[in-house]
């Protein structure tokens, strides 16, 4: 398995090549780039620049192991307003496009967005046939779409079952999904998700979960590897068994608050010690 | 709410008919005739999944419907009973003289506006057509969300004939008010839903989109939905 963490750790301040050189000297192989996260990656950027990007991230000794956005929380493709919906199929579709140009075949979509005001049944009809007309794009430039299993946050496809029977009514082999494994909080269990997914997979998120906490206003539950709740033996057998043998890539949102390059070091290693089993 | 006695029967059955049998057979105005048209006005539909939620919905029902566009009305419109225009963003002369000549002569029109998803011009010029054509008052759309917090956002739009039920709000609505109407829908106060005799016919116009919520399942505006056909049909 190859290691991967997003360009959005990167700090402003350190600018993209010297976050790409931190990058590489942890130990990763390469870089999760999220579109409308950073200064250097927007749904405006040429396909020239994004050429360029490449360059940047392959000069740094890296590769680009998949293309993530943060616009589906604000243009979800299951809005009610068909303009935002057609903001969301331009961002995805463009992630599709630039895919390629980047020398990765996987996208990460938030699909699907449950609302105090856009009820569970009209999301998933929507976002069932919205991804499969992205599939049909994602097809033709041989990406795969994998959706993300952003539990809590979508309040949508909450267990495995449920993402399993979406992706059957999905019904294309561009689309699987994108698991994070501390997502799941107290609803599950990540290695059940793993073993029922399988070959579906089309990346890991790594992170830890604090659980039994929920979310308490803007406070983070999601922590550093190996801090929390998560049973990382229990991930790393269902891994194997399911023969997982992609991109992992780590997600940390809660970030160092001093030496905040530390965190890249100790989340390199800490992924090592998970690939290796020496946990 | 006054309910005539023919009304509150086909309020009636058509509740027990959803529950044992959704399927169901209305009489032939004609042999080749249809019970509902639903009229496709394709760029000038905001929202295509509410055709598809009336689509749904009439089938499911067992409903004699058929869905054209506008350049088939001339042919198709005197072979119906009921009329549904989804999601409508912009009616001109020729349609509105039309869909008045099809009420004149005991049709039913359900004209479901769209406007709440359109640019602020166009709005405000099928404002105007609304009120010339159809004597309804139709204001600027608003959200159903906007200064309302926690407990008092409750979603549902209150629809009070031909049958009282509550079906969800689709966030944002366009208020509405006619002389010699009477109100059949509303939320937070708003009056979204008008029905009106004109001629020997009913127009009844939501300005909160069923379609959508018709489309995701919802039992009530399936029954609604229901009622209102079994109560206006001629």
């Amino acid at each position: 398995m190859k290691k991967s963490i997003g360009d959005n750790m990167i700090l402003e301040k350190w600018g993209l090549e010297k976050g790409l050189e931190l990058i590489k000297k942890a130990g990763f192989d390469g870089v999760e780039l999220w579109l409308g996260g950073t200064p250097w990656f927007q749904k405006t950027t040429t396909d020239g620049q994004v050429i360029e990007l490449l360059r940047k991230v392959e000069n740094a000794g890296l590769m680009v192991s998949n293309v993530s956005n943060t616009l589906d929380w604000d243009y979800p493709i299951s809005s009610r307003d068909p303009k935002i919906r057609d903001q969301a199929f331009g961002h995805i579709g463009r992630q599709i496009e630039v895919a390629p140009l980047l020398k990765t075949d996987a996208i990460l979509v938030v699909a699907g967005l449950v609302t105090e005001e856009v009820p569970y049944n009209e999301v998933y009809l929507r976002t069932v046939e919205g991804i499969k007309t992205l599939a049909e794009k994602a097809g033709k430039a041989k990406v795969k779409i994998g959706c993300e299993n952003c539990n809590s946050e979508q309040r949508f496809l909450h267990s495995p079952r449920e993402f399993w029977q979406f992706l059957n009514d999905v019904n294309s082999p561009h689309v699987g999904i994108h698991l994070d494994v501390g997502n799941i909080h107290d609803t599950g269990f990540a290695e059940q998700w793993i073993e029922i997914h399988g070959p579906r997979i089309t990346r890991i998120h790594l992170k830890d979960v604090l659980k039994h906490r929920g979310r308490c206003g803007r406070e983070s539950v999601y922590t550093n590897l190996f801090l929390g709740d998560n049973n990382w033996p229990a991930i790393r057998a269902a891994l194997q068994k399911v023969n997982y043998d992609g991109w992992l890539i780590a997600e940390m949102e809660a970030r160092y608050r001093y030496a905040e390059d530390q965190q890249f070091y100790d989340t390199s290693a800490a992924m090592d010690r998970l690939i290796s089993g020496r946990l | 709410m006054e309910m005539t006695r023919r009304q509150l029967l086909a309020v009636a059955t058509s509740a027990a008919l959803l529950s044992v049998e959704p399927r169901i057979q209305f009489d032939r105005r004609k042999s080749l005739g249809w019970d509902c048209l639903i009229l496709d006005l394709k760029e000038h539909c905001s929202l295509a999944e509410s055709l598809q939620g009336y689509e749904g919905c009439l089938a499911n029902l067992g409903l004699n419907f058929v869905t054209r566009s506008h350049e088939f009305l001339p042919d198709v419109l005197p072979q119906a009973r009921h009329v549904v225009i989804p999601a409508v963003t912009s009616i001109d002369a020729e349609l509105a003289r039309r869909l008045l000549n099809f009420l004149e002569n005991q049709g039913s029109v359900l004209l479901e506006l769209g406007l709440a998803f359109v640019d602020p011009t166009i709005c405000d010029l099928q404002r105007k057509l609304l009120s010339s054509h159809f004597q309804v008052e139709a204001q600027s759309p608003v959200s159903l969300r906007s200064g309302c917090d926690g407990e008092q956002c409750v979603p549902y739009v209150d629809y009070l004939w031909p049958l009282a039920t509550k079906v969800r709000d689709f966030s944002r609505v366009v208020p509405l008010s006619a002389s010699s109407s009477k109100a059949i829908a509303h939320s937070r106060g708003i009056t979204i839903g008008l029905s009106r005799k004109v001629g020997k016919g009913t127009l009844t116009i939501l300005g909160s989109p069923l379609g959508p919520v018709l489309r995701a399942g919802d039992q009530e505006a399936q029954s609604w939905l229901h009622a209102f056909l079994s109560a206006t049909r001629a």
